[in-house]
C-alpha cells in the first residue's frame, strides 16, 4: 500500500493505504453509517424518554397518594394510612394524653395543697410545744435557783455550834452544820454521815488573815512580813520561819522577796532545804546570813527549778547542792544572777551528781569569796555544776576569791560530753583555787564551748603533790577561746589544757608564772585540730628555784624570761609545750620531759644542772650520752651516740667547743647541741634586760 | 518530522519501481529537483548495505514525480503532490549476505534522506526492509 504523508505546519499527517480518492469514499461512507446509527440512537432516546415520564408521572402520583391521600393508599392493604390520615390519627391520640396529663397535673396540685395546709397546722403545734417546754424549763430552773438559794441561806442562818457533838444532835442525817473554831480557823463545816460527822472545809479566822495579809495577799510573800520573821532582833534565829515562808511560797507558786533586809538563820535551819517546787527568791541587797558558823549550813537543795537575784548571802556552805542523782529539769532552768557570798564555805553551786538534767544554767554577776584555812587552802569550792544534761550554760561576770578544788566548773566529765550542749563562759575571773590536791580553777566540759575573758591565778597544789592542777581546762567537740589570762598558777596537766576535736583561738592568751615544780606544759592540747594562731604569750620566771638551788653555787638571784612565743606555728610538740620536768624530791634536778626536753648538765662529775648553771659564767658541761649519770630518767630513743670523745673524758671537745664557741671536730650529740642552744638562749635573755644585744 | 515505515522484500524480485504499491506520495510538496539519498544498514548506525539516489524511473535508485492535481486527502482540495518511487534491483537483493541458515530473513533498517534546493537535508522517513527468503525463481 502506498502511503501518503502531508507535511504542513511542522507535523506529518500520515495517511496508510489509501489515495485520495478512496479516502473520500470511505469517509463518506462512514458517513453515512454513522448518520443512520445517530437516526437510530434518537428514536430510542425519544422512546426511552416517554417511557421514563410515564414511569415518573405513575411513581408520583403514588407518593401523593400515601403522603395526603384521603383514602387508603394501598387499595391490598385496607389497614394502610397516608401521612396526612396518619398525622390526623396522631393529633385525635395527642389531644386525648394532654387531657389526661393535664387531670394529673391538677391531681397533684390538689395534693399538694393538702400537704401545706397539714404542715403549716403541724408547725404551728410544734411552736406550740416548745414554748410550753421552754416555759417549764425556766420554771424549773428558777426553782432550783430558789432552792438552792434557801440551803445556803439555811447553811449561813443556822447558828454555830461549840462542839461537833452539839452539832450533830442538832442536825439530820445528811444535813451540814458549822462548828465554831480557834485560833486561825474560824469555823469547820461538817456533814452528819449516820451520826457521824465528816469534815467538809474551815474557814480561816480574822486574826489569821490579818496576820498574812501582807505576806500573802499577791503574787509576792514578803518575807519580813512572814509568820514568825522577826528581822530587827539581829540575835534571833528565824530559821524556822524562813523554811515556812519559803516552802509556802514554793507551794503557792509566789515569790519570795528580801527586800533590803537581812535573815539570819542559826540552828533552827537544819539542813538543806529541798526545793520540791518552783522557788523564786529576790532582793534588792536583802541577805541571807547563816549565824552558826562559817561553811556549816547548805541553803538549798536542788530538786525543782530555782531562781535566785539581787540577793546576798553570808558564811553559807553550798548555796544550792544536789542531793537527788536523776532529776530531770529538762524543761526548767536553773537562774542565778546578782548573788553575793561571802566568806563562802562552797560556794554558789556544788552538784556532783552527774545524772542531773536541767534545761539552762544561767549565773551571771556572782561573787563567791572564801576564807583560807591556816595552811593557805581556801575552805570550799566556788562554782562546781558537774552534772551533766544541760541544754545551755551561760556564765558571765563571775568572780571567784580564795576556794579550793574547784573555781567555776561546768559539766560532769568527757565520757558524757554528749549530754551538755553549749557553754559560754564570759568575764570570768578566779584568783585563788588551792587545796591539797586537784585544784582547778576555771573548767568547762561542754559540746560546744565558748570561753572569753578568763583571768586565774593563784591556782596550785599546797603541797605541790597533786597531779591535777589545771588553772584553765576545757574540754570539748568544739572549743573556741580568746583573752585568756593564767598568772603566778602551777600545773601538771597543762596550764591551759584543751581537749577538743577543734579548737579555735580568737583572743590572746597569756601565760605568765613562776617555774612550777610540777609544771610540764603551758599549754596543752589534746585534739585534731588546733588553730590557734590569735597571740600566745608564755612567760616563765622561775628565780625561786634559782634561790634554792645548791648546786647553783651562789645564790644568783634573778629573773628572765625564759622563753617568749608568739608564733604562728601550731606544732605543740616543738613550740607550746614547756621543756621542763623538775623534781623537787631533793635539789631541784632537771629530768627529760618526754616533749622537747633539753637536757642541762655538768661537765664535772656528770652531776644535775640547774637553771642557776645556766649563767652565763657557768660554761663547763659534759656528755655522758646516752645515759648521763645522775638522770632519772632514760633518754630519747633513737638519739645517735654522742661522739667516743665527747663520752668519756672531762676535757671533752664538747666542752671545748662549747668554752670557745667555734663548732670544730666532731658535731656534737643533740643534748650536748640542746645544752649550747640553752646557754645561748639564757646569754641572750640576759643580754636583752642588760639593755645590749647578743 | 520523519515518519516510520517499514517495506517487505523479496529476495529473489526487484523491490519498488513503477509496478509496485510500495511508493510514498508526498501531498502538496514538489520534490522532483530533491536529491535523495536512501541507505539501508545492517542495524541502526551499523553498515550501510544498499544506497540508493536519484534515479532514471526503471533503474535502482528513487526518482520522484509532481503531479498537481493531486487532491489533498482530508480538505478534498486540489494541493497537488509528488510519487517517490524506489526500487533495487533482485541482483541488489541476492547479493546480500545471507545470514546462517538459508530460510533466515535479511533485516535492513533504512532512512530516507531529503535535500530540497536550497534548504537543509532532512531525513523524510525510517524503518525497516525485511528481505524474505521466498522460494527460489
Amino acid at each position: 500500500m502506498p502511503t501518503l504523508y502531508h507535511l504542513r505546519d511542522g507535523r506529518t499527517f500520515i495517511y496508510g493505504g489509501a489515495d485520495s480518492l478512496e479516502a473520500r469514499r470511505q469517509a463518506d461512507r462512514a458517513a453515512r453509517i454513522a448518520g443512520g446509527v445517530d437516526e437510530a440512537l434518537a428514536s430510542g432516546r425519544d422512546k426511552a424518554l416517554a417511557l421514563l415520564t410515564d414511569q415518573a408521572d405513575a411513581a408520583i402520583a403514588r407518593a401523593r397518594t400515601w403522603a395526603d391521600g384521603e383514602e387508603t393508599p394501598d387499595p391490598t392493604d385496607p389497614a394502610s394510612r397516608s401521612a396526612r390520615l396518619w398525622a390526623r390519627q396522631a393529633r385525635v391520640d395527642g389531644e386525648e394524653q394532654a387531657a389526661i396529663a393535664r387531670a394529673c397535673v391538677e391531681q397533684a396540685a390538689h395534693q399538694a395543697s393538702r400537704a401545706e395546709a397539714g404542715a403549716a397546722i403541724a408547725l404551728a403545734n410544734g411552736e406550740t410545744q416548745t414554748a410550753l417546754s421552754s416555759a417549764a424549763a425556766e420554771y424549773s430552773n428558777q426553782q432550783a435557783l430558789r432552792s438552792e438559794l434557801a440551803a445556803t441561806q439555811a447553811i449561813l442562818a443556822q447558828p454555830l455550834h461549840e462542839t461537833v457533838a452539839a452539832g450533830l444532835a442538832a442536825t439530820a442525817p445528811g444535813g451540814v452544820f458549822r462548828v465554831r473554831g480557834s485560833g486561825s480557823t474560824y469555823a469547820i463545816d461538817y456533814r452528819n454521815e449516820a451520826g457521824a460527822a465528816v469534815q467538809l472545809g474551815a474557814f480561816p479566822s480574822k486574826a489569821y488573815m490579818d496576820g498574812i495579809a501582807p505576806a500573802v495577799n499577791g503574787k509576792v510573800i514578803a518575807l519580813s512580813r512572814a509568820a514568825n520573821v522577826d528581822v530587827a532582833n539581829p540575835v534571833l534565829d528565824n530559821g524556822t520561819a524562813i523554811r515556812a515562808a519559803l516552802s509556802e511560797a514554793m507551794a503557792s507558786g509566789k515569790t519570795v522577796d528580801l527586800g533590803t533586809d537581812v535573815f539570819r538563820m542559826g540552828t533552827q535551819w537544819g539542813g538543806a532545804l529541798a526545793v520540791t517546787q518552783t522557788l523564786k527568791v529576790r532582793g534588792d541587797g536583802g541577805k541571807f546570813v547563816a549565824t552558826n558558823g562559817i561553811g556549816a549550813k547548805n541553803f538549798l537543795a536542788l530538786r525543782a527549778p530555782i531562781s535566785i537575784e539581787g540577793v546576798s548571802f553570808d558564811n553559807f556552805a553550798a548555796l544550792i547542792t544536789c542531793d537527788t542523782n536523776g532529776i530531770d529539769l529538762s524543761d526548767h532552768d536553773l537562774v542565778l544572777r546578782y548573788i553575793n557570798h561571802l566568806n563562802c564555805g562552797q560556794g554558789l553551786v556544788l552538784n556532783t551528781l552527774e545524772s542531773s538534767r536541767i534545761r539552762d544554767l544561767i549565773i551571771e554577776g556572782v561573787t563567791l569569796e572564801g576564807l583560807l584555812n591556816a595552811n593557805g587552802t581556801g575552805r570550799g569550792q566556788g562554782i562546781r555544776y558537774q552534772a551533766n544534761g544541760f541544754r545551755r550554760a551561760y556564765l558571765r561576770n563571775i568572780f571567784v576569791r580564795n576556794c579550793s578544788y574547784q573555781g567555776v566548773r561546768v559539766g560532769g566529765y568527757p565520757h558524757d560530753l554528749v549530754l551538755n550542749r553549749h557553754i559560754h563562759m564570759e568575764a570570768v575571773h578566779v584568783d585563788g583555787v588551792v587545796s591539797n590536791g586537784q585544784s582547778n580553777g576555771v573548767q568547762a566540759f561542754g559540746s560546744d564551748v565558748y570561753m572569753d575573758d578568763i583571768f586565774v591565778r593563784r591556782v596550785d597544789c599546797v603541797d605541790g603533790a597533786s597531779s591535777n592542777v589545771e588553772p584553765v581546762y576545757t574540754v570539748g567537740d568544739r572549743v573556741s577561746l580568746g583573752n585568756i589570762h593564767v598568772e603566778s598558777a602551777g600545773n601538771a596537766q597543762g596550764g591551759i589544757a584543751i581537749k577538743s576535736s577543734k579548737t579555735v583561738q580568737h583572743g590572746p592568751i597569756r601565760y605568765r608564772t613562776h617555774l612550777h615544780p610540777r609544771m610540764s606544759a603551758a599549754i596543752r592540747i589534746d585534739g585534731s585540730d588546733a588553730d590557734l594562731t590569735k597571740g600566745i604569750t608564755i612567760e616563765w620566771i622561775y628565780e625561786p628555784l634559782v634561790a634554792s638551788t645548791p648546786d647553783g653555787g651562789t645564790v644568783d638571784a634573778y629573773a628572765v624570761n625564759y622563753m617568749r612565743l608568739d608564733t604562728m606555728l601550731t606544732d605543740t610538740v616543738e613550740h607550746y609545750f614547756v621543756p621542763h620536768a623538775v623534781n623537787t624530791t631533793s635539789a631541784p634536778t632537771l629530768k627529760i620531759g618526754p616533749f622537747g626536753a633539753k637536757v642541762m648538765m655538768q661537765s664535772t662529775g656528770g652531776g644535775r644542772s640547774t637553771p642557776a648553771s645556766c649563767a652565763p659564767t657557768w660554761s663547763t658541761r659534759r656528755c655522758t650520752s646516752p645515759r648521763p649519770t645522775g638522770f632519772s630518767s632514760a633518754p630519747r630513743s633513737g638519739l645517735p651516740t654522742c661522739q667516743s670523745s665527747m663520752a668519756t673524758t672531762t676535757t671533752s671537745p664538747c666542752r671545748t667547743r662549747l668554752s670557745t664557741g667555734r663548732r670544730t671536730g666532731p658535731f656534737p650529740c643533740e643534748r650536748c647541741w640542746q645544752v649550747l642552744l640553752l646557754r645561748w638562749e639564757v646569754r641572750r635573755s640576759r643580754s636583752w634586760f642588760a639593755g645590749r644585744q647578743v | 518530522m520523519a515518519f516510520e515505515c517499514n517495506f517487505d522484500a523479496f529476495r529473489h524480485a526487484t523491490w519498488g519501481g513503477e509496478d509496485s504499491l510500495d511508493y510514498l506520495v508526498c501531498v502538496s510538496e514538489d520534490l522532483s529537483q530533491a536529491q535523495f539519498a536512501w541507505s539501508f544498514a545492517t542495524a541502526p548506525g551499523g553498515e550501510v548495505r544498499i544506497r540508493l539516489e536519484n534515479a532514471e524511473p526503471g533503474a535502482q535508485g528513487v526518482h520522484a514525480r509532481y503531479e498537481a492535481d493531486m487532491v489533498d486527502p482530508v480538505t478534498g482540495k486540489t494541493v497537488g503532490g509528488s510519487y517517490l518511487i524506489a526500487q533495487i534491483d533482485a541482483s541488489t537483493l541476492k547479493a546480500l549476505p545471507i545470514a546462517p541458515g538459508e530460510t533466515d530473513d535479511v533485516v535492513l533498517y533504512h532512512t530516507l534522506y531529503v535535500t530540497q534546493p536550497g534548504s537543509p537535508k532532512r531525513a523524510e522517513c525510517f524503518g525497516s526492509l525485511t528481505i524474505k527468503q521466498g522460494a527460489p525463481d
